[in-house]
């Protein structure tokens, strides 16, 4: 006998709501089903009536933790349109703000997949470690997120180098701390056992799906937007492209905290060959035509679509936000899981629903009896968790060095 | 793989089928008829390796036009796979049974512009709102706000 349990749609950690319906049965998930569409909030209809300018406000509004990236994409398809290049100052300014993005963002999944599977001292840290490179955004910027600060063509303001050895100095810093959570994350026999060969997502579903970013890169697909159509300072900088072959939660995980250790290394070159020279290219009129921008954000490739009708305000805008192809995904990796690993999987692809979609539904499960809440299945995750420490006769939560 | 040698290899296999509508070395537009549609998204996708990034809708003069666009990895091409369909009757072939990266985007651009992709196995509502009656499609030209916030009792 199959039984229907929905998650959420309001999840109790991820902030954002996503109804997942799992036909299970006894343990195992049989089917999965999402809903979506909560907090769908018309973005495209709406930059339809703004200008151009007005609109590079909006699109970093779509997302708390991407501003940089929707805004950078949007720019990229302007400018695509117009066949027209960046000074090189801008788009080591760019780069530079789309690593520190990055870090955070992989910081803030860190934590939450941490929590998600009982070990809390891994949210505490990572969030801790996450601060300081909000705080440099803020001085960096002026703002935490949503700075504003990007345009098609250059960027509004400049950056303040008085602020580059305090940035030099957080990002030292945040290697030596994500090497240590790396260290005890693959050390851990915990985390093995609860992660590895967990929510396997195999190399050809990652084809079949599409899917983008650390989550195909995870499963051996070898994609990046940042190498595949350098924008930006990347093909001036030395870094590399970590891919993973065995596609689950655990390798996730690592590939996530790598890239981290990357960006680190980019933002630091970056501040070294920091270019002088101007920082816009004024654009005076947007001619009729269309124009495709690609961004590797922290999820994966975000892609923007801009048709122009040679007025002032674009014709169609299409956003496609990474999260949009990685979450139908859980079709192929959460079937014939069982129900205590779903939470842990369902958050592996760290997905951004406000990216996603752009309003409410509440579905009748049917003849489906509830037996689970959404706050249930991440207890009974964190339980699995303390039950597999005690039998390994491990501490409960991840035992972190507090060294540095 | 540039955009020239793409536009080679598809004019060599689909000769009159497709026709080029190229931007830039980096960009390149084709557009096909709705019946050889599968048939080149099969071709992109299985011998060419293309990645279907996403897929635009918009109401033109002549009808609605579906744009799929492939990306690929290890180089800088999208290739965007151009098809109108009557807005009296828009229907196209579902392509998810090809590549599964193409069943919520199919589903997404029913919602808000009618297409019916014949041969998609749930296309029902994803993203839109339930205040939204079925038949009403946000994205097409004809949608009037004010009166659908009439309509709902929001205004």
């Amino acid at each position: 006998m199959s039984t229907v349990i929905p998650i959420g749609p309001f999840h109790p950690l991820q902030d954002e709501p996503a109804n997942f319906l799992l036909t299970v049965e006894g343990e195992k998930v049989v089917d999965i089903e999402a809903n979506m569409g909560y907090i769908h909030k018309g973005h495209e209809l709406l930059g339809q009536s703004k200008t151009y300018d007005q609109v590079v406000i909006q699109t970093e509004r779509i997302c708390g933790i991407c501003s940089v990236t929707h805004t950078v994409c949007f720019c990229h398809a302007v400018e695509n349109l117009l066949g027209i290049e960046i000074p090189k100052r801008t788009a080591y300014i760019r780069t530079i703000l789309g690593e520190l993005e990055r870090c955070h963002s992989h910081l803030l999944w860190a934590g939450l997949a941490g929590h998600f599977i009982g070990y809390n001292t891994v949210f505490m840290w990572a969030w801790k470690y996450r601060e300081p490179v909000l705080d440099i955004l803020e001085a960096l910027t002026g703002n935490r997120r949503t700075s504003s600060i990007l345009k098609p063509g250059g960027v509004r303001r400049d950056l303040d180098e008085k602020h580059f050895p305090k940035l030099l100095e957080i990002m030292s810093t945040l290697r030596g701390q994500t090497k240590m959570l790396l260290e005890a994350v693959i050390d851990d026999p915990v985390i093995h056992s609860r992660t590895k060969n967990v929510g396997v997502l195999t190399y050809e579903d990652a084809v079949d799906w599409c899917v983008v970013g650390p989550t195909a890169r995870a499963s051996g697909v070898d994609t990046d937007v940042r190498r595949d159509e350098p924008y930006g300072a990347y093909d001036e900088v030395d870094w590399e492209v970590i891919v993973w072959k065995d596609g689950d939660v655990f390798a996730k995980v690592a590939v996530r905290l790598l890239e981290i250790i990357e960006s680190t290394k980019i933002v630091e070159q970056c501040v070294k060959q920091f270019p002088k020279g101007p920082i816009l290219n004024t654009i005076k009129q947007i001619p009729v035509g269309e124009g495709i921008g690609r961004y590797e954000a922290p999820r994966g490739e975000d892609i923007h679509y801009v048709r122009s009708n040679g007025t002032n305000m674009p014709e169609r805008w299409k956003v496609r936000a990474p999260s949009n192809v990685n979450v139908p995904s859980f079709h192929a990796s959460c079937i014939g899981e069982s129900i205590s690993d779903v939470t842990i999987t369902l958050a592996s692809c760290d997905p951004c629903y406000s990216c996603t979609e752009r309003m409410a539904v509440v579905v009748d499960p049917g003849s489906g009896k509830i037996i689970y809440t959404g706050n249930d299945l991440v207890r009974m995750g964190q339980e699995k968790t303390k039950a597999i420490a005690r039998e390994l006769g491990r501490p409960p939560d991840l035992p972190l060095k507090l060294e540095f | 793989m540039t955009a020239k040698e793409m536009t080679f290899y598809l004019s060599e296999t689909f000769s009159e089928k497709v026709r080029f509508e190229t931007a830039s070395d980096k960009r390149l537009y084709v557009r096909v008829q709705p019946k050889d549609l599968r048939e080149v998204i099969q071709y992109v996708y299985k011998e060419k390796k293309g990645r279907l990034s996403t897929a635009t809708g918009i109401e033109v003069r002549e009808g609605i036009e579906v744009m799929y666009h492939f990306s690929f990895n290890g180089f800088p091409l999208v290739a965007t796979i151009r098809v109108t369909t009557p807005k009296h009757m828009p229907e196209l072939d579902s392509v998810q049974d090809i590549l599964k990266g193409a069943y919520w985007i199919e589903r997404e651009i029913h919602d808000f512009l009618g297409v019916v992709f014949k041969g998609h196995p749930k296309l029902k509502r994803l993203f839109k709102a339930r205040s939204i009656p079925e038949d009403v499609y946000p994205l097409r030209k004809d949608f009037d706000l004010e009166k659908f916030r009439e309509s709902i009792g929001e205004a």
